[in-house]
């Protein structure tokens, strides 16, 4: 049974349908990344599976479950959490303090085992490599650093399905270098990642497979080397006929 | 039945007065004015000290306290607002802190006890078999007068676009190089002068005392908040809505529950629609 | 310095004043101004620690104040119950009012708050028979017959609360309500459901507002609409302000100090409202944040 399937998913913004019955399935363990012009719908879809936006038709099933219409706060139970594309950190906080509060969920708790708020919360800014500056306040942190803690405290819940919101955008090279190995390094640890990225030549390294949207559809699907030969999927980025 | 018909526009048209303002205030400043029932007040007692205590005459006096209480506005804007905009509680507090403050030095000079305006004209109409006072036809004609004028600035003049364009996008406008504090303050000033306005043509037919500002600025808050922060014909909308549910229930029900309707529209627009009739969709 | 050394020294000046003040109007004047201590510092716990700006908190104590105060003339309750009860009744009335308004913000939420609590007082004018209208209700039982005992009474009730808040914002929970202050999204995101956090602390804010109504019906053997009023609520948000907003114990400041800026007007006889608001307006502009909550700042540096 794969992990998340869509069944038919649709969202409309006014006239506007920004999510056309879209179905697609992830299975544990996959990596995989999305892509699409501007305006393909992308976040739009990852705010459907997380929660974040009721779907007008169609379903998210999660584990067998179907989580579309529940509150974020129950799909992160459930053991499916995003990042944001525009980092949002908690402001007058220390680093540590950010984490901490995503280690007081119900399932950061059950997945801590015992460990106390504050430790468990160390050991993800560990594993993400910020300890250094875990006392530091969040506003004194560059940009590159407040990616990491956007994923730190996505995996504060201990997540088998991570959802990462262009985590390169905005990043320069030596920024964006570890940001590739932890991704590399969680997958290779068993959780499912799917990405949604505009920065094709990180993500095409990365993952397996590739999903490619336009219009709210999916257009192509396959392994990146295939997706980028396909003359429907370069017509899509080139903006179509002349 | 009629009369509920006439004294209902007269009302909406003193409600749209005050809530114009107070909507466009916030449209480009975000900011919440609650000294903006001072306005009202200030212009009814600096008219009254004009005309009555120093004798000028009633036209001069009257459009002088207009004049002078846009300037206030102007002054406050400045002063008080402008330092604390990072800061949506500091600006109601301080603006309500100056609300009190007017208040009593109003008190201070006249005391609680009622004044009393001469109006333009003793005279009255009869509209559709109705007598309505002459003072309240003006200030409905003045009104609508009014009311036109504002919306000629804003849907027909350049500068009527800045002040849209800053209402939609604070940062965008400035990059079209419009001077955003020069909006604000000039969106400040108009709503300051329509309040006084206001004030100036109703209260002749009015109870007059310090504590006037209240009862404004609740109706302004109503009228603002069921016809969308920020959107100027959904403002108007509502004080039509606003005068006419108060004059009816007034006629037809009881004059005390009148004071509930104000709130009570508040607070199931906020329940049930928040961004109002014809507001924007509110980032929640 | 210790965090905790000047709190005890001043609850310990505080302990001290009965023996210092003999003055029995005097003495009631801390003694208000404990209540009041109180009622900010339980305004600042959802005010400034969820961002959510209460205007209407009067009819949290109002409703504390009116049900003690009915309770006690027309059911004979003592005013250990009927303060308790007015606890429950404001718990419940929290609840209530927090399920529709809770997911507003900023501007929207003052609103909506100020609108159930010019309707309460409304209705306190409008049913009269059951709250005596205008006039209130008058012949509640004193708290205490000795001064100095109700005295200590409010001031032991004032540290409970100020204390009792200031460690729950210390606490976990507390550190989740500032999440929620700096972004609601992302809290959603780490898995925690805000909604219940917001009533939590929606209810842990009526909490005091209520019992300290209540304890004012008994103090003053009376309660009037004013209890309902817009002023109480703006009165109770300028002391939070002017001590300094998100620290528990500068609301409680605030509180001691507003009650203490109106005594020494009250001199001045009609003019007291003229200069008090004259003197808040540049204390606003000067010190946005909270005077006490700034030169606390300054102390710790110096």
């Amino acid at each position: 049974m794969a992990l998340l399937t869509t069944e038919g998913l649709t969202k409309r913004f006014g006239g506007l349908t920004a999510v056309d019955t879209l179905t697609f399935a992830v299975d544990a363990g996959d990596l995989v990344g999305i892509i699409g012009p501007n305006g393909a719908g992308k976040t739009t879809l990852f705010s459907l599976l997380s929660g974040f936006l009721r779907p007008d038709d169609g379903a998210v099933v999660f584990k067998g479950h179907r989580i579309s219409g529940r509150p974020p706060y129950r799909i992160v139970d459930q053991g499916l959490a995003r990042t944001f594309q525009v980092v949002r950190p908690f402001t007058n906080m220390t680093v540590v303090e950010n984490v901490a509060t995503a280690c007081v969920s119900p399932r950061a708790r059950r997945m801590s085992r015992g460990r106390d708020v504050w430790q468990h919360a160390m050991e993800i800014i560990a594993a993400v490599e910020l300890e250094k500056k875990a006392r530091h306040p969040v506003e004194t942190l560059p940009f590159g650093d407040l990616r990491r803690l956007e994923i730190a405290r996505a995996l504060a819940t201990h997540p088998e399905l991570l959802l990462l919101d262009e985590p390169f955008s905005g990043l320069s090279i030596s920024e964006a270098a570890p940001l590739e190995t932890l991704i590399g390094t969680l997958a290779q640890r068993g959780t499912t990642i799917l990405i949604v990225e505009h920065k094709l030549r990180e993500l095409m390294r990365l993952v397996r497979r590739v999903i490619v949207m336009q219009f709210g559809q999916i257009i192509a699907e396959g392994s990146p080397a295939v997706v980028a030969q396909s003359p429907r999927v370069v017509e899509a980025y080139l903006g179509g006929t002349p | 039945m009629v009369d509920v018909l006439i004294l209902g526009a007269i009302n909406s048209a003193v409600y749209a007065m005050l809530a114009l303002g107070f909507t466009l205030i916030f449209g480009v400043g975000r900011v919440v004015n609650l000294a903006h029932g001072s306005f009202y007040a200030m212009g009814v007692y600096i008219a009254y000290t004009l005309v009555v205590v120093l004798g000028l005459p009633l036209i001069v006096g009257t459009t002088a306290a207009v004049l002078a209480v846009a300037g206030i506005g102007l002054a406050m804007d400045r002063v008080l607002i402008r330092p604390l905009r990072h800061s949506v509680l500091a600006v109601l507090i301080i603006t309500v802190v100056f609300a009190l403050f007017v208040e009593q030095v109003i008190f201070a000079f006249y005391g609680y006890t009622s004044r009393n305006i001469p109006s333009f004209t003793t005279n009255t109409l009869t509209v559709l078999g109705v007598t309505v006072a002459g003072q309240r036809a003006i200030a409905f004609a003045a009104g609508v007068i009014a009311l036109s004028l504002v919306w000629l600035l804003v849907y027909r003049t350049r500068f009527g676009s800045a002040i849209l364009a800053v209402s939609q996008d604070r940062e965008a406008a400035t990059y079209l190089g419009i001077d955003v504090d020069h909006v604000s303050r000039t969106v400040m000033v108009l709503s300051a002068a329509l309040a006084a306005m206001a004030g100036v043509l109703v209260a002749p037919v009015l109870v007059v005392s310090p504590q006037m500002w209240v009862l404004p600025l609740i109706k302004s808050f109503a009228v603002v908040i069921l016809g969308g922060l920020g959107s100027i014909p959904g403002s108007l909308l509502a004080s039509v809505l606003l005068g006419y549910s108060e004059t009816a229930v007034s006629r037809f029900v009881s004059s005390t529950l009148t004071e509930l309707i104000p709130l009570v529209l508040i607070l199931v627009t906020l329940l049930v629609r928040p961004s109002g009739l014809l507001g924007r969709r509110i980032e929640l | 310095m210790s965090r905790t050394a000047p709190g005890v020294a001043i609850l310990v000046a505080l302990a001290l004043v009965p023996l210092a003040v003999r003055d029995r109007y005097f003495l009631s004047v801390f003694t208000l101004a404990n209540l009041y201590a109180a009622i900010a510092a339980s305004w600042d716990l959802l005010s400034g620690y969820t961002g959510r700006e209460n205007f209407g908190h009067a009819v949290f104590i109002g409703t504390g104040a009116y049900t003690a105060a009915l309770l006690n003339t027309r059911l004979h309750l003592s005013p250990v119950l009927g303060i308790a009860a007015g606890g429950g009744a404001v718990v419940a009335l929290a609840i209530l009012v927090g399920v529709p308004t809770l997911r507003l913000r900023g501007p929207y939420f003052a609103l909506a708050t100020l609108a159930v609590a010019g309707i309460m007082e409304r209705l306190a004018l409008l049913l009269w028979p059951l709250t005596g209208g205008e006039d209130g209700v008058y012949g509640v039982q004193p708290l205490s017959l000795s001064a100095p005992t109700t005295y200590y009474t409010t001031l032991a009730f004032m540290a409970i609360v100020v204390l009792g808040l200031y460690w729950a914002t210390r606490s976990e929970w507390g550190m989740v309500l500032r999440a929620i202050r700096a972004n609601e999204e992302a809290c959603e995101a780490s898995g925690l459901n805000v909604t219940v956090y917001k009533m939590g602390a929606l209810v842990l804010s009526a909490l005091p507002a209520g019992l300290a109504g209540g304890l004012y019906a008994h103090v003053q053997e009376h309660v009037g609409p004013a209890v309902y009023s817009a002023a109480l609520s703006v009165t109770v948000i300028i002391m939070t302000v002017i001590g300094g907003i998100g620290t528990i114990y500068g609301a409680a400041a605030g509180g001691f100090l507003l009650t203490a800026l109106g005594e020494v007007l009250r001199g001045f006889g009609p003019y007291r409202l003229l200069l008090f608001s004259a003197i808040l307006l540049p204390v606003i502009l000067f010190w946005p944040r909270g005077v006490v909550v700034q030169l606390a700042g300054r102390l710790r540096r110096g």
